[in-house]
């Protein structure tokens, strides 16, 4: 006894889901906030760990002047990126909310706060050390995705999931590990499927279980009554729907034959392993680039490696003996009771090198996706690097490394060299610098539709500075 | 506040007596008198029953459970799939089974998705015993397949409308050339996604004249089959749930008897502990000088046989502190300065009596809790107050310098400079407790092998912990200081905490606090055992009944 059922899901994998443009996935999906009129951009954080040298990252640009490709010389960690001049925005004295070393009543050690703060602008639970609020991924993707899909989280190194190895969460509590398998995320994108037979079948095989589950949640909504247990089956509920919406935007996405081998040759258990970091950090940039360059998802990060913690770059020129966590403090321990590390500083700069030659590449992947009129990925993009701390051997929450490129489909003043703090001595922290400030843009830029939409001026904790950088924006035209 | 009305736990502690079939005799089993006597008067000591605490009846198992589940269930290990990894499971108070923390958010939905899929592809690959297990291989007995395999999979019978639509989804999916696999692959894919599986569900909601909600049958054979094997219930289990004879204490008691003899407990116990003692966190050590390959995981490997070994012995505490009973290999025996085992890999072997007692002492406590050169007492201290002793202890300040200052004339061992560099005023509000401690064990060097002289200087490990209400540990050397350990209450408290806590997956409340004095005493003076104090726990009413829910009303 077969019933015909002829749902949504079927319909669009079906029916050669691979030509249905993005209005009509959202016409299908219209149940989030996005709307048909949401602008199509997007937003992908880069996002590097354990701090960096400052002296010698930068370009040799005056502050708030132009940048030029000539003020990226070789000898700064930043040369790669001279080709990108003009659609960058490279800031200067940035500090976070909440503030280190204590300076704010908020928990945790420096790179609790460093790695759980960076995109929330929240504190820590002072038990959980998880922060207590959304960060901007979730929040720009439940604005910008169809359906309020959650964003992708990616990373590269082992998962870790204390705090110092997450950077995203979906509220006070609830963060969010990053997949470090690009396999993994790669099926949630594209579906993995040997031809549109296959991909229908499982499809319509994973459609009847995720209805079925659905119906048992409800069951059990009648049956529970506690607050707390209603919340667990909303979670649920929600991590159902998220899964329904990875059904809908897969067919949407095309493959990639050759991706498509060499992440499934991949040895799931050495995919944290220093050995495969290089390798894997490729193929997950080439998983975001398919990522933003299909309809469904807009929003990605990518964390490399951990807060305190490695790889050792044994790569690319780099043959070091410690990671990177005890290079930023020139100590052969990770707690600095060891030998001082001769060279570390150097070694620094090595490292920033690469991550920065790494950023390219991920903008060169970007800017190879056209978009028809409106230009490549990375114009329609706005793309955060930034750092978990800033001089890693202090800690420092001060004066972080950002580095902003895309204009966001126009919506960012590109190729300027900015001084975020007003006062001279970036030690000296200034609520116009303040982080959160560049969060409440990124949030404005991406999400805004009109230049009347109601803007984001207070992400983050109560104690925030709360306030955008303006300067950053160009002009409605 | 307590209501001291029964004598319930220490009726139960005084039936622990371990007396399990192959088991060896725990220490306390002869001559340990029996505990209702030990004070000493006819009257035994007023024991508080505390009020039940409020849970989530709505229990998400853990990684660990879901794959004991799912081999208990279909037979196949979740790591035969190739679909290894889980999101973990969040922490809380150290332990991993939190019940208000066990959530499905989307990672885990997306694990089970891929998992429920894999092992389904798997077990309905050895389909002889596919229905060997559930008494069906073709599409006739669907019905029945749904019935058996679900009352398994969700640890009680299916609802009327729940059986329609798992039957409707198995009729739905039988197609192709092998229509019965198709539709019984979907059917446990499903199944194994299923809140009804993920979660331990406590439907029950009527309040007897306790005021407590009673569970059912199915409830308690999962609240006891989870508690001490980490598991689904067994078919006795499920017999005895169908046949209503889990209503009683004596009924639940002669459960927890039959439970605790099954070899199935050796998980709760080695989960229990490795979680305890954080054992799963002893990485790879990176040390100054060149060690064995792969003695990290022998030391990992020696610490887990030799709790394996105590505790399903009866031991508790106290044998965990200073038995020298220990299993090692030829390369911890060339660090410990014996003889290797006859036979390849591990074998029994005792530790020197002069040297070592206990699992402070064994290598891997003592070299992952060391820095590149040198041990670090701090580390070891710390450690051990918050795991061993329960002390509450700030993290330092942000700005706290790490680094230790290099020997100096002054300074010349590990140990002066440790003393130098926390030496002020600040640092001492917490080092003051936690150096003393970590010095105790100053004789070990920072692999865990022993040493009379740091830099040149004669080793000093005698040492003096304050405590805040309580009188000092004074004792001199690694051994002392784990003997004294094993006779201070706050220890045997402490361990008794962490068995409440990840018994009943929440953190005690103020009411228990009476509990726990009794089972810490019975701990320290009756020689108690992990096992016993997992008998005292399962035995307990907190497993026949749940608080009830605001807005449920009494009878």
């Amino acid at each position: 006894m077969r019933r015909e059922r002829f749902s949504r899901r079927r319909f669009l994998a079906g029916a050669g889901g691979v030509t249905l443009g993005i209005p009509f996935l959202e016409s299908l999906l219209g149940r989030g906030s996005a709307q048909a009129t949401t602008p199509d951009r997007r937003f992908l954080v880069f996002f590097t760990c354990n701090g960096f040298d400052v002296r010698r990252f930068h370009p040799t640009t005056a502050y708030d002047d132009r940048l030029r490709q000539e003020d990226f010389p070789e000898s700064a960690a930043l040369h790669s990126l001279g080709p990108y001049a003009e659609r960058l925005n490279i800031l200067r004295g940035v500090n976070m909310t909440p503030r280190g070393f204590y300076e704010d009543p908020a928990p945790g050690c420096e790179h609790d706060k460093g790695m759980g703060s960076k995109l929330t602008a929240q504190p820590l639970d002072p038990i959980t050390f998880f922060p207590l609020g959304e960060s901007v991924d979730q929040l720009i993707a439940r604005r910008l995705n169809p359906g309020g899909r959650a964003p992708l989280n990616l990373m590269i190194g082992p998962q870790v999931t204390r705090v110092n190895g997450i950077i995203s969460s979906r509220g006070p509590n609830d963060p969010v590990v990053a997949e470090n398998n690009p396999l993994v995320a790669y099926e949630r994108i594209t579906g993995l499927y040997e031809n549109d037979a296959a991909r229908d079948a499982l499809y319509a095989r994973r459609e009847s279980v995720l209805d079925l589950v659905g119906d048992d949640l409800r069951e059990l909504r009648a049956l529970v009554r506690s607050p707390r247990d209603q919340a667990k089956l909303e979670t649920h509920f929600e991590s159902v729907r998220q899964l329904e919406l990875d059904l809908a935007a897969a067919g949407l996405c095309g493959g990639d034959t050759e991706l498509q081998f060499l992440l499934e040759a991949l040895e799931p258990d050495r995919i944290g392993s220093d050995a495969l970091y290089k390798l894997v950090g490729q193929l997950q940039m080439d998983v975001v680039a398919l990522t933003l360059r299909c309809p469904g998802q807009r929003v990605v990060t990518l964390q490399w490696g951990n807060g305190a913690m490695g790889p050792i770059f044994r790569w690319d020129g780099m043959s070091h003996t410690y990671n990177h966590h005890k290079i930023s403090h020139a100590n052969t321990m990770d707690d600095g009771s060891g030998e001082r590390l001769e060279g570390a500083i150097d070694m620094m700069h090595d490292i920033d090198r690469w991550y920065a030659e790494r950023f390219t590449e991920m903008l060169d992947r970007l800017d190879a996706a056209t978009e028809g009129a409106h230009g490549s990925v990375l114009d329609q993009s706005a793309v955060l690097w930034i750092n978990e701390l800033s001089d890693g051997a202090i800690h420092d929450y001060r004066d972080l490394p950002v580095v902003l490129a895309g204009s966001a489909g126009g919506r960012l003043d590109t190729g300027w060299y900015r001084k975020m703090n007003p006062l001279d001595d970036f030690k000296n922290v200034h609520p116009n610098a303040s982080h959160d400030r560049l969060l409440n843009t990124l949030i404005n830029v991406t999400t805004m539709r009109g230049p009347d939409d109601t803007r984001v001026t207070d992400f983050g904790w109560e104690m925030a500075p709360g306030g955008e950088m303006r300067e950053l924006e160009a002009d409605w035209g | 506040m307590a209501r001291c009305v029964s004598l319930l736990v220490l009726a139960s502690l005084a039936s622990c007596t371990p007396e399990r079939e192959g088991a060896p005799a725990g220490p306390r089993d002869d001559d340990a008198p029996p505990l209702l006597t030990d004070a000493g008067t006819d009257a035994p000591p007023p024991v508080c029953e505390p009020p039940l605490a409020d849970r989530s009846r709505l229990v998400r198992l853990t990684a660990r459970q879901y794959a004991n589940s799912v081999h208990a269930l279909l037979g196949v290990r979740v790591d035969a799939t190739g679909v290894t990894r889980f999101a973990a499971d969040p922490e809380r108070n150290g332990l991993d089974n939190a019940a208000d923390a066990l959530v499905v958010g989307p990672q885990h939905a997306r694990d089970y998705q891929r998992a429920g899929e894999a092992l389904a592809d798997v077990a309905l690959a050895d389909r002889a015993d596919f229905e060997a297990r559930f008494g069906c291989g073709d599409l006739a007995c669907a019905e029945a397949l749904v019935e058996s395999l679900g009352a398994q999979a969700f640890r009680r019978p299916l609802e009327a409308t729940t059986h329609a639509r798992y039957l409707h989804l198995f009729e739905d999916a039988a197609i192709g050339e092998d229509p019965f696999r198709a539709a019984a692959t979907q059917l446990v894919a499903a199944m194994l996604q299923s809140p009804h599986f993920l979660y331990r569900l406590e439907r029950s909601a009527t309040p007897d004249g306790s005021g407590d909600v009673p569970l059912d049958g199915y409830e308690v054979a999962s609240r006891l089959s989870y508690l001490l094997w980490n598991s689904m219930p067994d078919a006795a289990l499920f017999a005895a749930a169908e046949a209503d004879a889990l209503r009683t204490q004596e009924d639940v008691d002669a459960q927890v008897d039959r439970m605790l003899a099954d070899p199935r407990v050796a998980d709760v116990l080695d989960d229990f502990h490795a979680q305890w003692l954080d054992t799963d966190a002893w990485g790879e050590l990176l040390r100054a000088e060149r060690l064995a390959p792969g003695i990290d995981a022998a030391m990992r490997e020696e610490t887990r046989r030799f709790i394996a070994a105590e505790t399903t012995a009866g031991r508790g505490l106290r044998a965990l502190l200073t038995s020298r009973r220990t299993f090692i290999n030829a390369d911890l025996a060339a660090l410990y300065g014996g003889e290797a085992p006859a036979a390849e890999g591990f074998g029994p072997a005792l530790l020197d009596p002069e040297e070592r007692a206990g699992v402070l002492t064994h290598a891997g406590f003592l070299a992952h809790f060391s820095d590149f050169a040198d041990p670090s007492p701090i580390r070891r201290g710390v450690h051990l107050h918050r795991r061993i002793l329960c002390t509450e202890l700030d993290p330092p300040p942000g700005d706290a310098e790490l680094e230790l200052p290099p020997p100096s004339p002054e300074a010349r061992t590990n140990r002066e400079r440790v003393e130098a560099h926390t030496a002020s005023e600040g640092c001492q509000r917490c080092h003051a407790e936690i150096n003393p401690v970590g010095f105790a064990f100053e004789s070990f060097d920072a692999v865990g092998r022993w040493r009379d002289t740091d830099n040149g200087e004669p080793v000093d490990t005698a040492v003096r912990v304050p405590f805040r209400a309580a009188r000092d540990i004074e004792v001199d050397g690694p051994v002392a200081m784990s003997e004294a350990l094993a006779e201070r209450p706050e220890a045997h408290r402490c361990y008794a905490t962490w068995w409440l806590r990840y018994a009943r997956g929440r953190a005690e409340t103020r009411e228990e606090s009476c509990a726990l004095d009794a089972l810490g005493a019975a701990s320290q003076n009756e020689d108690l055992g992990a096992l016993g104090l997992l008998e005292t726990l399962a035995k307990s009413r907190d497993v026949r009944f749940r608080a009830a829910e605001d807005g449920e009303d009494t009878p």
